[in-house]
């Protein structure tokens, strides 16, 4: 018969959001938790991701309505600032308590 | 827990990522050059505009070399109201202390002014002790014992004045343009094509 400690540790992991569950998007996550907005370029130099692999995660973010990505023009050049969304604010502290409480249900070794 | 320790650090390195171009540092050292120039020539007003304008010109430079480089964020509203905290109560600071060090030489008890270089300099490494605190850069700890070290050898091995600041001054630009070289050297300019190519 399975432990009730079991049973709530594999409702902690089925919860946990796979789209942020990937290293490189919960990475670009919680900078962007962290601040209000911060540009491509910060992003790109903090995380070390190619431009290509930041473009294609940042497009699923944006897909899911979990990233705001605003082109603008900063002195007649292109610039584009991205910003977390309320959406993706709230899933990023659901993601983290998910995998907090997932982690703590694991049996010691 | 670990996924709190990571969003720590990671906090931590965009906190920091303002401070690694040394332009601060710079701006501080050039401060306290200030003080130990405007000991020796007695000019306070020019100094005074020389650190305004060097404010500036920092502002400047953060524009023109740092954001093309290493990019741009804006910190949140209560980390923001925080910093506007800390350079008020430090500006308020450092001019009540100004101007008492000014205007109060007659009235000063003999105490006092036998060891008012040693408090007004401990004060002042306090305060860069606080900024390194608040703001999250430990070099800066660094920098406020050797102020101290500083008015402590004015005090006690006569070491003269001028040197008190120009000395921490001098050192602390110099770790400012060490650490502005190997930024730039870290970060080249980016022609944008990259950034254009995000979603």
């Amino acid at each position: 018969m399975p432990s009730r400690k079991s049973d709530v540790s594999k409702q902690s992991i089925a919860g946990i959001d796979r789209l942020i569950h990937e290293p490189a998007r919960y990475l670009i996550m919680a900078y962007l938790f962290v601040v209000e907005s911060a540009d491509a370029l910060f992003l790109q130099r903090q995380t070390g991701l190619t431009w290509g692999n930041l473009s294609s995660h940042l497009s699923k973010l944006e897909d899911a309505k979990y990233v705001d990505i605003k082109k603008e023009f900063l002195d007649k050049k292109p610039h584009t600032m991205l910003q977390l969304t309320d959406d993706g604010r709230k899933a990023f502290k659901q993601y983290r308590l998910n995998m907090k409480q997932a982690l703590e249900d694991m049996p010691k070794l | 827990m670990q996924i709190d320790a990571d969003l720590k650090k990671i906090q931590h390195k965009v906190y920091i990522s303002y401070f690694q171009d040394g332009l601060w540092d710079i701006l501080l050292g050039v401060f306290l050059v200030g003080w130990g120039l405007m000991i020796i020539f007695d000019f306070v007003a020019v100094m005074g505009g020389v650190w305004v304008a060097f404010y500036f010109i920092v502002l400047g430079l953060k524009k023109w070399l740092t954001y093309p480089r290493a990019g741009y964020i804006k910190i949140t509203e209560a980390r923001r109201q925080q910093m506007r905290m800390v350079i008020l109560g430090v500006v308020l600071f450092l001019l009540g202390l100004s101007v008492f060090a000014l205007f109060s030489v007659a009235t000063r008890p003999a105490w006092l002014s036998e060891y008012f270089m040693l408090l007004f300099g401990t004060m002042m490494a306090v305060v860069i002790a606080m900024l390194g605190y608040w703001w999250k850069v430990t070099r800066w700890y660094a920098y406020a014992v050797l102020l101290f070290l500083a008015a402590a050898s004015h005090q006690w091995l006569d070491v003269p004045l001028n040197l008190t600041f120009t000395v921490p001054g001098g050192v602390i630009v110099l770790c400012g343009l060490v650490l502005l070289v190997r930024f730039l050297r870290r970060y080249p300019k980016t022609n944008g094509e990259g950034i254009n190519a995000v979603a």
